[in-house]
């Protein structure tokens, strides 16, 4: 075999084998406003931070980002039975039992949409005009979970000011379950995200 | 004994080849050595005829002896064909083997878990994060107590 001959088996040999983990991800976002509370009080929690009450079955983590911005988190249980006469439009009604917990009784679709997104791009989700999302997938386990970048921003009112970020997690997503952002708040309610990925 | 010269030629007429075959005998007549060469040659051909004992087969011999033929025959191919059936048996025990093994060790692939909160962080001035996962949905929520969003 020739010296080019020997020199294009070795190339072949050497490249990098195709990356399953790099077809786009398939990301469907919906944006929700959830209206007329059920009840008094609509907060996601009510329980005191730092090592103090804790609701029933909730855990005390800190995890921080980056340089530090920690916080305590808790994970509370959902207390009270939703309210009975609740109102989904045509949009909301196939999430009625991701939404069962939010304790409002008319949901309204604000945003809906379905993008395929390369990993590590950021895909841009305008849900509604006093918030805006950023997903980032970054990479695939072997279990096929997708792991990802989820930020929702608060847009500057004047140019000159800069966005404040509302909620940034880091999820490990599985595939075809659904994941939920709350405790956003709009002018009449409350803003709810549900995001499913998948591929 | 020194040879003759017409040793050779004399060993030759016994053997049956005629060339020089007068010169031979008128030579037998005169030399005493060929002449004893000759004799030799004679008592050598004798004492084999007399020891020389035909085989003859008889009849209930006969179906044994074709058997001991065709045996010889039949066991021609024998060495490499009992070299490759042993081989082969080997190969396909250890093939097998291995396929049993990777049956018993694969446990298919991992179970998918559920989806997984790594990290949630908030920028808003006095507000809280948390998560939970009911009924196979992971709630991530932040609470900033009320406060207006500016």
């Amino acid at each position: 075999m020739t010296l080019a001959g020997w020199t294009l088996l070795m190339a072949a040999l050497l490249s990098a084998p195709e990356d399953v983990a790099e077809r786009p991800v398939s990301l469907s976002v919906w944006a929700i406003e959830a209206t007329n509370p059920a009840r008094e009080d609509t907060a996601p929690n009510r329980t005191p931070i730092g090592g103090r009450t804790l609701a029933e079955g909730a855990t005390s983590q800190r995890t921080p980002i980056g340089g530090g911005m920690a916080r305590s988190m808790v994970a509370p249980r959902t207390t009270g039975p939703p309210s009975p006469a609740r109102r989904f439009d045509d949009g909301a009604k196939p999430l009625e039992r991701i939404l069962a917990d939010i304790p409002y009784t008319d949901f309204k679709t604000l945003y809906a949409t379905r993008q395929n997104t390369a990993y590590r791009q950021d895909a841009v989700f305008p849900v509604c005009p006093k918030y805006k999302m950023f997903i980032t997938p970054l990479d695939k386990e072997p279990d096929g979970r997708i792991r990802v970048n989820v930020r929702v921003e608060i847009p500057p009112e004047r140019p000159e000011d800069k966005p404040v970020n509302a909620l940034e997690t880091r999820l490990v997503m599985a595939p075809g379950k659904e994941v939920k952002l709350r405790g956003f708040r709009l002018p009449q309610g409350e803003l709810v995200i549900v995001l499913l990925a998948g591929g | 004994m020194t040879d003759c010269r017409w040793t050779k030629y004399v060993e030759a007429w016994f053997d049956g080849e005629p060339a020089r075959a007068r010169g031979v005998e008128a030579h037998l007549a005169e030399c005493l050595k060929c002449a004893q060469r000759l004799k030799q040659l004679e008592q050598v051909r004798d004492g084999i005829i007399a020891s020389r004992r035909r085989e003859t087969i008889s009849d209930n011999q006969f179906a044994a002896f074709m058997a001991g033929i065709r045996d010889g025959l039949e066991e021609a191919p024998a060495p490499g064909h009992r070299r490759f059936w042993p081989a082969f048996s080997l190969a396909a025990a250890a093939l097998l083997i291995a396929i049993a093994t990777f049956l018993i060790l694969d446990t298919g692939p991992a179970p998918v878990k559920a989806t997984e909160v790594e990290s949630v962080s908030t920028d808003l001035d006095g507000a809280i994060v948390g998560f939970a996962v009911e009924d196979g949905v992971t709630t991530v929520w932040v609470n900033d107590f009320g406060k207006d969003i500016d």
